[in-house]
C-alpha cells in the first residue's frame, strides 16, 4: 500500500507494530520480509520514486578533514535509496574482519562471521546474486580458463567477488512494496525527530514533515532507523528532545567511528609478457565474478596490517582514468556523462592477449577512529532538521598498510618470476602520512552506530537496538564495528535481515 | 617510462650482451653482475639507472664500484666466467625474494640484490 505523506491530512498519526525509517537496501530487505504477516509495518521514506534535487539537497553538509565528496550526492534520496545509483560490487566480509586485532583499535565484533552466513546466504537473493559461494576453487572448477597469478596461497589469495546486476531496489521491488496489504509504504515522509519517553527508556513515536508543509505523527512498538550511516547518526544526535545530547548518545559514541573505504590507485604491475588476466578482469555490465588479490589473514596478523585488496586495470587505461574524487560533481547530470566516460574505458579490457603492464587499485578499511565523524551543523535544511557534518579523518595505519600490501604483492611477483612491481611515489616515503589529491572513498559510510556489548564503547547491541533503548533500532552501515574490504551493501542486508528476525521472535513473544 | 629499450636478455646471453644507453649515458659494463636480467625486461636503461642513484641515495655506504662488485660476485669479489656469475646472481634474486630481503627503492619492489646490480649499472655509467 503507498501513500504519499504531501496529500494526507495535516497532522495525521499512523500507527503500526513495526515502523521503519528509509526505504534503502536495508529498509525495503526488512520489509519484504513481513509481507503476509499479520503486522502492519509502517515504511517511512523521504523522497517519492524518483530523483528530485530538492530531496537530495536535504542531505547536503560541510566536510572537514580528508577531502570528500560532495554529501548530497553520496547517497540517493528516494525509494530505493542508493542502490539507485551502486555498481554491484558484493562479497562477504572475512572471517578476520569481525575478530579483536590488537594492531586495529576499537576493532572486534561482538558476532562472527559464522553468525552471519545464514544471512548473507539469504541476502544474495535480494542482491540477484549467484549462490553463497566465494571460494576461489569454487569457481576455478566451473572454469579453468580463471588462471590465478602463481602467488604463495598462504600470503596472498584470491579474494572472489560477485556483481549484481546491479539491483536497482526501487524498480525491482516498488510494485512488491506498493501491492503489499500488511506493508504502508509512506513517502514524502521525511522523519525529523524520534520522541522519546520521559527517561529516554523507550520511543514513543516520530514525526514526519515535508515540502507541502505537513507533519505527521507516527506511533507504532518498534522503531528501525534505516537511513544509511550519516543520516541514523544525524537523526539520533538530532532528536534531543528527551536526552540533550542525543539519542543513544549518553557516552558520545554517536556519530563517532565514521568509516569509509579508501580506494586509490596504489602501485603498478609489469610483465615481460603479456596477460589477460581473465581471473581479475572486470567488463562492467557483464562480469558475474572475478578476482582481486587479497591478503591472508596470516600475512595481516603477521605485518600489523589492515584487510584490502588489490584489483587491476591496464595501465594504458588506467592513466587516462581521472580519480573519482575528481569526477564525482554534485551535478547529477555531469556526474553520470563522467562515470559513463569511465566505464566505457574500464571496458576497453578486453585485449585477447592481454596488457603487460597494470594499474593496481585499493580497497580497503580505514581503522576504526573516534576522531572521523559526523555531528550535528548550526545551519537547519528546509524541514528545520540540523544538517550533518563530516570530519573524515584517517590514520598513518592505513598508508602503511597499502604500502605493505604492495609490497607483499611485490615480493610473490618476484619470487614467481611473474613481474615487478611499483608503488606509486605517494606511498615512497615511509614516513610521509599524507595523502594525495586523488584520495577518494568509495562513497561507503559506515560505523556511526557501532555495534557492542558495552554502552561506553558502542551504540547498539548485537541484535542491533539502541543501548537502553527498548524499541529503537538500527539498521544498516552505521552498526559496523570494523569496515573489511568489501563494499558494504551484501552485509548491510545480511544484517537487516538478521535484524529482521530478531524482531520476529520478539514480536511474536 | 618505454619499455624493451632493453634488448631482452637471458640469464645466458645476459653475459655477452652490452645493455642499449639513453643518449649521453656512456656504454655499459658488460658485466653481469650490473645487468638486472629480469629487471632488464621490464625497464630501460635510464629507469635502471635512477632506480641505482636512488639505492646509492639511501645506501651511501654503497657509493663504490668494487665494493658493489665484491658484494655481487659469487666468492668474496674473486673474478669467474659470466656464466657463473649470471646463475649466481639469478640464485641469490630468488633467495632474496623467498626470504623477504628486498628493497623498495623508487617504488619498484626488487630483491636486494638487482637493487645492487642497478646501483652498479648506475655507477658504471658515470
Amino acid at each position: 500500500m503507498h501513500i504519499d505523506a504531501r496529500n494526507i491530512e495535516n497532522h495525521t498519526l499512523i500507527e503500526g507494530d513495526i515502523c521503519i525509517i528509509g526505504a534503502g537496501a536495508a529498509g525495503i530487505s526488512i520489509a519484504l520480509e513481513w509481507i503476509g504477516t499479520p503486522y502492519r509495518v509502517i515504511l517511512l521514506e523521504g523522497g517519492g520514486f524518483e530523483y528530485e534535487a530538492k530531496m537530495q539537497e536535504l542531505y547536503r553538509g560541510k566536510t572537514t578533514g580528508q577531502r570528500y565528496y560532495p554529501l548530497e550526492s553520496a547517497r540517493l534520496h528516494y525509494f530505493g535509496g542508493t542502490t539507485g545509483h551502486w555498481a554491484g560490487f558484493c562479497a562477504p566480509l572475512d572471517e578476520i574482519d569481525f575478530k579483536k586485532r590488537d594492531w586495529v583499535p576499537y576493532s572486534g565484533w561482538p558476532i562472527q562471521r559464522s553468525e552471519l552466513d545464514p544471512f548473507y546466504a539469504r541476502a544474495q537473493k535480494n542482491l540477484d546474486l549467484g549462490s553463497y559461494e566465494y571460494s576461489f576453487p569454487y569457481y576455478h572448477d566451473k572454469d579453468k580458463s580463471l588462471v590465478p597469478l602463481p602467488f604463495d596461497e598462504d600470503t596472498v589469495f584470491n579474494k572472489m567477488w560477485q556483481f549484481s546486476p546491479p539491483s536497482r531496489f526501487g524498480a525491482k521491488y516498488r510494485d512488491t512494496i506498493v501491492n503489499a496489504s500488511n506493508i504502508h509504504l509512506y513517502t514524502y515522509a521525511n522523519v525529523c525527530n524520534i520522541i522519546a519517553n520521559e527517561h529516554t527508556s523507550e520511543i514513543k513515536e516520530v514525526t514526519v514533515k515535508n515540502f507541502a508543509g505537513k507533519e505527521h505523527t507516527v506511533r507504532a512498538k518498534y522503531f528501525i532507523s534505516a537511513c544509511c550511516a550519516i543520516q541514523n547518526a544525524r537523526l539520533l544526535l538530532a532528536s534531543n528532545q528527551q536526552a540533550p545530547k542525543g539519542l543513544g548518545n549518553d557516552n558520545d559514541l554517536v556519530g563517532r567511528f565514521f568509516m569509509e573505504h579508501l580506494e586509490i590507485k596504489s602501485a603498478e604491475i609489469w610483465f615481460p609478457e603479456p596477460d589477460p588476466l581473465k581471473l581479475y578482469a572486470l567488463d562492467f555490465g557483464k562480469t558475474k565474478y572475478r578476482a582481486e588479490l587479497g591478503i591472508t589473514a596470516k600475512k595481516q596478523e603477521e605485518y600489523k596490517i589492515l584487510n584490502g585488496t588489490a584489483s587491476f586495470t591496464p595501465l594504458e587505461i588506467a592513466r587516462t582514468q581521472p580519480a573519482f574524487i575528481d569526477i564525482w560533481t554534485k551535478d547529477q547530470k555531469q556526474r553520470e556523462k563522467n562515470m559513463s566516460n569511465y566505464s566505457k574505458k574500464e571496458n576497453d579490457f578486453k585485449s585477447t592477449k592481454g596488457f603487460s603492464n597494470f594499474q593496481l587499485f585499493t580497497r580497503i578499511e580505514q581503522a576504526p577512529n573516534p576522531n572521523s565523524r559526523v555531528t550535528l551543523d548550526t545551519e537547519n535544511d528546509e524541514l528545520g532538521m540540523p544538517r550533518a557534518m563530516l570530519h573524515w579523518e584517517l590514520t598513518p595505519l592505513e598508508k602503511r598498510s597499502i604500502r605493505t600490501i604492495y609490497e607483499i604483492i611485490g615480493q610473490q611477483a618476484g619470487i614467481s618470476e611473474k613481474g615487478r612491481v611499483r608503488l606509486l611515489e605517494y606511498l615512497w616515503d615511509e614516513n610521509d602520512h599524507s595523502w594525495p589529491e586523488f584520495t577518494g572513498g568509495g562513497w561507503h559510510h559506515m560505523g556511526t552506530t557501532r555495534m557492542g556489548t558495552d554502552p561506553k564503547q558502542s551504540v547498539v547491541n548485537p541484535d542491533c537496538k539502541v543501548h537502553g533503548i527498548d524499541n529503537l533500532y538500527m539498521a544498516g552501515s552505521s552498526c559496523y564495528v570494523t569496515a573489511g574490504a568489501p563494499n558494504p551493501t551484501l552485509t548491510l542486508v545480511a544484517l537487516s535481515l538478521r535484524l529482521s528476525d530478531h524482531l520476529k521472535k520478539r514480536v511474536n513473544g | 617510462m618505454q619499455r624493451r629499450v632493453f634488448v631482452k636478455l637471458s640469464a645466458f646471453t645476459a653475459a655477452v650482451l652490452t645493455l642499449p644507453f639513453v643518449p649521453g649515458c656512456k656504454p655499459a659494463a658488460p658485466d653481469a653482475e650490473s645487468q638486472p636480467v629480469f629487471f632488464s625486461h621490464l625497464a630501460d636503461a635510464k629507469t635502471i639507472a635512477e632506480t641505482g642513484k636512488a639505492y646509492i641515495a639511501t645506501h651511501s655506504d654503497e657509493n663504490n664500484v668494487d665494493k658493489l662488485k665484491k658484494i655481487l660476485l659469487p666468492q668474496k669479489g674473486i673474478p669467474a666466467d659470466q656464466d657463473t656469475i649470471s646463475r649466481s646472481l639469478a640464485g641469490r634474486i630468488a633467495n632474496d625474494f623467498n626470504m623477504g630481503n628486498t628493497a623498495t627503492v623508487n617504488g619498484w619492489v626488487l630483491a636486494a640484490t638487482e637493487a645492487r646490480q642497478c646501483a652498479l649499472f648506475y655507477l658504471l655509467q658515470l
